[in-house]
């Protein structure tokens, strides 16, 4: 099974996200950015889900810190502005996909079955 | 359990975060901002449209990085703005969420019935985007089968409809639902004062001339089926047949379990259900099934001893419960009041004298044993089994004997399929074994051997599929099979009315708009069953 972190500090959108996915998906969770960090430095997961903004680093931090480690794991950015400048200098940091809330469950579940097939 | 309740837990976090707000005098603006931002992703997540909007609106506002500071005072309008959002979805009593295995589905149905489907959609689009659920009929007979088996909260009305004249369903409803305040609001194009005044005399409570202002007209609904419900809270009685009503039963039920364990008396239970009540209604008209029930209701209160208490527990369904009485005593009871039922002839319109039965079971309450509704019911079901018009006792053997209750979801997106069963694998209901089919496409499920004419069937059926759509499958069903143990649900794509009209036309009972969440569709679907197989 493939294995997704879920980092979000959104409580209520965490555990949404973890509903939908949990049976596709060996899922895990973190509540903030430091805690996110930690995960994938110790796990290989497929795909990491990161918000955009969280409490003690942001999705943006996230992603800059892991990309200085490695480039395998594919990103899934959560942004409530769906603004492109925002959009661009995450795909310079090197995210690799983007949903932008509020969406619906099912299409992230369509989303990320689709990059976690290829 | 029921499914998570997003809904539920996001209106929690609100009330925390406003009750700390409340604590202070000022709070910074980036802090509101941050609030409203939250919300607005969340809520349009977990399919509240019109609050992430709202969200969206109010954050142009404040400014994200503000540090400035606003009386809390002066966003008080706001924060009740934000609580009116989840008022439909009012909390559970207490005493029902204690006492869940009986506690009746609360939330309210509103029925709709207009033949003007385009509008009848409409009005249920925009009331369901805030969380009221609504039925609709698009001509007066099968609104009056849906006011029946679904007890709806309130009843919108066209006078133009097919069949009948809207003005004598006021009458009726209003004669059936007298007293209980039900609100009977009659739309109409024709808005001239007679028409108004009319409709007044024959009983409708509000009159809302088409085409209906929207902003208006949510409000609105939210106003009346807030009074309705505390009119309904207050009393304890069922108006038509003078029984204690369900809100008392589960009362009288939790006292006399508190009782029975504090002085290790014993209690007995009875659940009586009417035979073939259905038929009584068909072929004489609900008038008179309503008659029927009076007279079975002023019987029970005639017969019981004084200390005994009887109910109405929905439909044709009675409860008795009988303080300081063992099962076989109460049996006895109950065969005295099958053989003084059995002598009560009914005639309706000159019709040929007929006479009703009922079937009862029995439940005598032992230590800590909460499943006592339950086992009546079973019991009460293995009586009808057996060729109605008895009373069985409960017996532990009986077990065996379970309402089946079959989900059928019929839709070639396996995605939809497997979220909707996955939403419905942790529905335990008392009152059934619940199994769930899926079916790619319409064809196959036809060809399967699908029904057994002794169990329940929710279908709920895709609209557009390759080989067969959904409308010859729904045509098939309903060509084919009985109607009375066959729920069908279509699901539609927004915006596709006419399909909406045929589905209703052919039968369909409900239609569900894609795309949906599916925990909003699980727990509509438990409602209809549990009100429409009860």
């Amino acid at each position: 099974m493939k294995k997704v972190l879920v980092a979000d500090d959104e409580d209520i959108l965490r555990l949404l996200i973890v509903d939908t996915l949990e049976d596709d998906f060996e899922v895990e969770e973190a509540e903030d950015g430091k805690e996110a960090l930690q995960k994938i430095r110790e796990n290989d997961y497929d795909l990491i889900i990161l918000d955009y903004m969280m409490p003690h680093l942001t999705g943006m931090e996230v992603l800059e810190e892991v990309r200085k480690d490695q480039n395998s794991t594919q990103v899934l950015m959560l942004t409530a502005k769906a603004q492109d400048a925002d959009r661009e200098s995450a795909i310079q940091k090197g995210a690799n996909y983007f949903m932008s809330k509020p969406f619906s469950p099912m299409e992230l579940l369509r989303l990320v079955g689709k990059i976690t097939a290829s | 359990m029921v499914p998570t309740n997003y809904k539920k837990m996001l209106a929690n976090r609100m009330e925390q975060d406003f009750s700390k707000w409340q604590i202070q005098q000022n709070i910074e603006e980036r802090e509101v901002y941050r609030f409203l931002h939250t919300l607005k992703g969340t809520a349009g997540t977990i399919g509240i449209m019109e609050l992430s909007e709202f969200c969206g609106k109010q954050l142009e506002f404040f400014t994200e990085e503000s540090t400035a500071l606003l009386p809390v005072q002066s966003l008080k309008p706001l924060m009740e703005t934000f609580t009116d959002f989840f008022t439909s979805e009012q909390p559970i009593i207490e005493e029902a969420a204690r006492s869940s295995e009986i506690a009746p589905v609360k939330e309210s149905f509103v029925l709709v019935i207009d033949a003007d489907a385009t509008f009848a959609a409409s009005v249920k689009d925009s009331l369901e985007e805030r969380g009221i659920s609504v039925v609709i009929a698009l001509d007066g007979k099968k609104g009056m089968e849906f006011f029946y088996t679904l007890q709806p909260q309130m009843v919108l009305l066209d006078r133009n409809l097919p069949d009948v004249d809207g003005f004598d369903l006021v009458t009726q409803i209003h004669e059936a639902a007298k007293n209980s305040f039900l609100p009977i609001a009659v739309i109409s194009a024709d808005d001239r004062i007679e028409t108004q005044i009319q409709a007044m005399e024959l009983g409708a409570t509000d009159f809302l001339a088409k085409p209906l202002n929207m902003s208006f007209f949510v409000p609105y609904v939210n106003n009346r089926l807030r009074n309705q419900k505390e009119i309904s809270q207050g009393t304890l009685y069922d108006e038509l047949t003078g029984a204690g009503n369900r809100k008392y039963f589960n009362h009288v039920l939790l006292q006399m379990t508190a009782l029975a364990e504090k002085m290790r008396t014993a209690f007995t239970l009875v659940l009586l259900d009417l035979d073939h009540f259905k038929a009584v209604n068909d072929n004489y008209g609900h008038c008179a099934g309503d008659e029927v029930l009076r007279i079975f209701s002023q019987l029970l209160m005639n017969t019981k001893r004084e200390s005994d208490y009887f109910f109405r527990y929905g439909g044709e369904e009675f409860a008795l419960i009988l303080p300081d009485t063992k099962a076989q005593t109460a049996s006895d009871l109950l065969d005295r009041i099958h053989s003084a039922f059995a002598e009560t002839a009914f005639s309706f319109d000159d019709s040929e004298p007929f006479h009703v039965s009922f079937s009862a079971g029995i439940s005598e309450y032992r230590q800590k044993q909460d499943a006592l509704v339950s086992m009546a019911d079973r019991a009460l079901y293995q009586a009808k089994k057996n060729g109605r018009n008895q009373t069985l006792i409960y017996e532990r053997a009986q077990d065996d004997f379970r309402r089946h209750l079959n989900i059928i979801i019929v839709d070639d997106d396996s995605l939809v399929r497997k979220l909707v069963s996955k939403q419905f694998s942790g529905w335990k209901p008392e009152e059934f074994d619940l199994r769930i089919e899926e079916y790619a496409d319409g064809a196959s499920f036809v060809e399967s051997e699908w029904f057994k004419p002794e169990e329940n069937y929710m279908i709920l059926l895709d609209g557009i599929m390759p080989k067969m759509d959904g409308l010859e499958v729904l045509n098939h069903v309903r060509n084919h099979y009985p109607h009375e143990n066959i729920i069908i649900s279509m699901l539609t794509s927004r915006n596709s009315e006419s399909d909406i009209v045929l589905a209703l036309k052919s039968g369909a009972d409900d239609y569900i708009v894609k795309p949906f969440y599916a925990q909003e569709v699980v727990a509509r679907i438990q409602r209809l069953t549990m009100r429409m197989f009860k």
